[in-house]
């Protein structure tokens, strides 16, 4: 198993390492293997994440240094624990706001399960997964709006907004970076860093083109078919994209039963039987059915001899896209003299640098090709 | 570390218990009489836990003015106001819960001798803490060891981070932090001292350790400057090794010889700790044979000194029983035994007439039979606080705590009802 076990400490300078939690609940941790972690994150100073090796196991760990709490994940040796460290991070946080009245107990095994995942997902389940974290989220908001902003603006500003006592900027800054949405740079004549927008979230429901084409090439009966194309067809003629709905399908994508069974509902429909035959590879097949109807993703349709039909009523596109609205945000704060010529600039600099090095080499391939199928 | 514990109905003292030396009774009893005429007028507290500063006490307390009842908690000045607060709290919540009714009738305070155990769970609860500081390789593992009778290490193995364990003086439990002594570790250093009740300084005894060792002295100043503090001159066999005097005059602290690797010397080792901790005698059965052995030992020299053979052939057969209670090497006490039969001899009593009569003496076989059970009876009592500390860290389970303290108390009655028929 990669990930052995989640579990929760804290320090108590009579008794030493005290672990609050753990899960699952009959991991085996001796007081040597806390020690080690403590004396880890000692000799860094201050909070934050860390990764190290004990023994035959590898171990993230994540400490929140105001109070004094240890979130750690035993992991074994061919795991790579950096990559748990969103994961980790976004655990803590769950976990810290319930901490002090346990409720947070109830919700380890959920917990575990998310973090057990969390490398494996794919880039668009890790969008949904920042969109649904509100603390971020407002961040990015506030960046579409502003462009910049410095690091110690935005954590007084989240504070007030959350009012939420404790709040790790840098480690909700270093989410965001790694998935190519923030830059967080020194700027001269700032004390603080700053952080700029380069990647902006896209999030809507379309219709599931592959699976479209691919039912005409299938015997599937006709009335079936057209049952499904029309109800496609008025789905979207109602669609409206909202905050909500985008909760909704992030909520679901995020899940990685429901993913499995996206990708496959997204090239072809399937049948009961090959619905059924997902058991194999989903942890709960019936739960993650479930999702996918509650939240308006798929379609059941019955032909005369009782046969169910699965199809995908709409997929989900979640996708980051360069902002080049912030070239007229940018222009604007200009005028407005809201912030510093030399930070526009600086924030200018880099969205160019992104720019030519991410989605200009994209568009010139992409141009390409449509070049070569038109042809 | 907690003190005293007294519980007073106006004047009137209904329940006390002692752990360690503290104020003296003629000088604590007007600060409780000024206290009690406080907290009787001021309607601000009377509800509140109080504390308060006396030289190097710290006085926690508490009322219950519908039955006129006042708990007071004396600790030192180590311990942490919060802990300290939720503490004599339960002292309050569980005298109440067990006395409230019949405290307006009751004429006989031995009555309220029933509530020792949670007082003393009180003390253990207040989780005391002995850290052992030193540079790698001095013996700090060794004393754990030798303090806990376990197996002593021939070779060195340093320790990496830290180990914290239970350790039993007396009645009493202890938590001793071993630190890891090489100097890579010293950034952990300061958190690890933090809170110590008292700080054991261990050296090698050589110079340049001892030299080196006074940056110790800095650190306890800066993180613990209220902590009781000692110096270990360990490795007292080692050639060029300092006078324990010598050590002290230059720490400016009391130093103390050892030789941590002869397990006869625990006995002595936890007299050190409980020198340093300030405990009293009374209240540890082992302290007490210890120091009525030195006693004896004394007047046995002074007999000699000053010629008078049978007294100083009676102190001897007393330190050599003291020293058989003791669980100490026992060709000791057999040695000093023979000696004092011969100056018996030289006087011409008879032997065999004397030793019978100044004390039944089990047979060797029996003494150290008794020995062995007592230390058994020892390592489990150590064992069951071990598991509490355990349990108190999170690492086992309420369920597996209670199993495993569960068998070893039926194995430690069965050593008693041994101990008892022997």
């Amino acid at each position: 198993m990669a990930v052995i076990g989640f579990f929760i400490f804290t320090w108590d300078s009579r008794t030493g390492t005290v672990l609050k939690s753990k899960f699952p609940t009959d991991i085996n941790l001796s007081s040597d293997i806390l020690m080690k972690i403590y004396q880890a994150h000692a000799y860094e100073e201050g909070g934050g994440f860390i990764s190290l090796t004990i023994g035959a196991l590898n171990v993230a760990s994540y400490l929140i240094e105001d109070e004094k709490y240890y979130f750690s994940l035993l992991l074994s040796i061919e795991e790579d624990p950096d990559t748990y460290e969103d994961a980790l991070i976004d655990a803590a946080k769950a976990v810290m706001n319930d901490l002090y009245e346990d409720r947070y107990v109830a919700l380890l095994p959920s917990i575990f399960q998310r973090i057990s995942i969390y490398p494996r997902l794919e880039y668009e389940q890790k969008l949904a997964m920042i969109y649904l974290d509100l603390e971020k989220r407002y961040i990015l908001d506030r960046l579409v709006d502003d462009g910049s902003s410095t690091v110690t603006e935005l954590l007084g500003w989240l504070k007030d907004k959350t009012n939420k006592k404790f709040i790790d900027i840098d480690s909700i800054l270093s989410s965001l970076v790694k998935l190519g949405l923030v830059k967080v740079v020194s700027v001269k004549g700032l004390t603080s860093d700053s952080v700029f927008l380069i990647g902006d979230i896209f999030i809507t429901r379309i219709p599931a083109t592959s699976s479209i084409v691919q039912i005409k090439r299938y015997n599937l009966p006709e009335k079936i078919v057209n049952d499904y194309l029309d109800e496609t067809r008025s789905f979207f003629a109602k669609y409206v994209p909202s905050i909500e709905d985008n909760e909704i399908i992030c909520k679901a994508i995020v899940n990685p039963d429901v993913f499995k069974i996206l990708k496959v509902l997204r090239m072809t429909p399937m049948t009961a039987r090959g619905i059924e035959k997902m058991k194999r590879k989903v942890e709960d097949l019936n739960e993650a059915i479930k999702i996918l109807w509650n939240s308006g993703l798929i379609r059941i349709l019955k032909d005369k001899q009782g046969n169910e039909y699965y199809f995908l009523k709409s997929d989900i596109r979640i996708e980051k896209f360069f902002p080049s609205y912030l070239i007229d945000t940018i222009r604007k704060s200009y005028n407005n003299q809201t912030i510093a010529n030399h930070v526009l600039i600086e924030h200018l600099n880099i969205l160019k640098e992104e720019y030519l090095s991410n989605y200009h080499k994209k568009s010139q391939i992409a141009y390409a090709v449509e070049e070569v199928e038109f042809e | 570390m907690l003190r005293e514990i007294y519980i007073l109905r106006g004047s009137e003292v209904l329940f006390w218990r002692q752990y360690g030396n503290s104020l003296k009774w003629e000088d604590i009893a007007p600060i409780f009489l000024s206290i009690i005429k406080t907290l009787e007028n001021d309607t601000f507290s009377k509800k509140d836990t109080n504390f308060m500063t006396i030289g190097r006490y710290k006085i926690t307390y508490i009322s219950f003015l519908e039955l006129n009842l006042f708990f007071f908690m004396i600790t030192d000045l180590t311990d942490n106001d919060n802990d300290l607060q939720a503490q004599i709290n339960v002292l309050k919540k569980e005298f109440l819960e067990l006395f409230e009714e019949i405290i307006p009738t009751v004429n006989n305070p031995e009555i309220f001798e029933s509530f020792n155990p949670i007082a003393d769970k009180i003390h253990k609860d207040l989780r005391p803490k002995i850290a052992l500081v030193g540079f790698s390789g001095v013996g700090k593992t060794t004393i754990t060891r030798l303090i806990r009778a376990e197996e002593i290490p021939m070779t060195h193995v340093p320790t990496l981070t830290g180990e914290i364990v239970t350790v039993k003086i007396g009645k009493l439990f202890f938590n001793l932090w071993d630190f890891a002594g090489q100097e890579s570790f010293s950034f952990l250093w300061p958190d690890f001292i933090k809170d110590s009740d008292a700080v054991l300084i261990v050296t090698d005894s050589q110079l340049k350790n001892i030299d080196e060792s006074k940056f110790f002295i800095d650190l306890i100043k800066t993180e613990v400057p209220n902590a009781r503090c000692g110096v270990i001159a360990n490795k007292q066999d080692l050639p060029n090794a300092m006078p324990p005097e010598e050590v002290s005059r230059i720490f400016n602290l009391p130093a103390f010889g050892m030789i941590a690797v002869d397990t006869n010397n625990r006995a002595k080792m936890i007299k050190i700790i409980a020198e340093i901790m300030d405990i009293s005698e009374q209240i540890s059965p082992l302290l007490k044979p210890l120091i009525e052995r030195d006693k004896e030992m004394e007047a046995a020299e002074k007999s000699l000194k000053e010629g008078d053979l049978l007294s100083a052939a009676n102190h001897l057969t007393a330190v050599a029983n003291l020293s058989f209670e003791l669980g100490d090497d026992s060709e000791i006490g057999t040695e000093l035994l023979n000696k004092a039969n011969l100056l018996r001899q030289h006087l011409g009593i008879s032997t065999g007439t004397d030793l019978s009569s100044s004390k039944n003496i089990p047979s060797r076989e029996e003494q150290l039979e008794i020995q062995k059970i007592r230390k058994q009876i020892d390592s489990i009592e150590t064992q069951i606080a071990d598991l509490e500390l355990q349990r108190q860290r999170g690492l086992i389970s309420e369920a597996e705590y209670g199993e495993k303290t569960a068998n070893l108390k039926r194995e430690k009655e069965e050593l008693i009802k041994k101990l008892k028929f022997q």
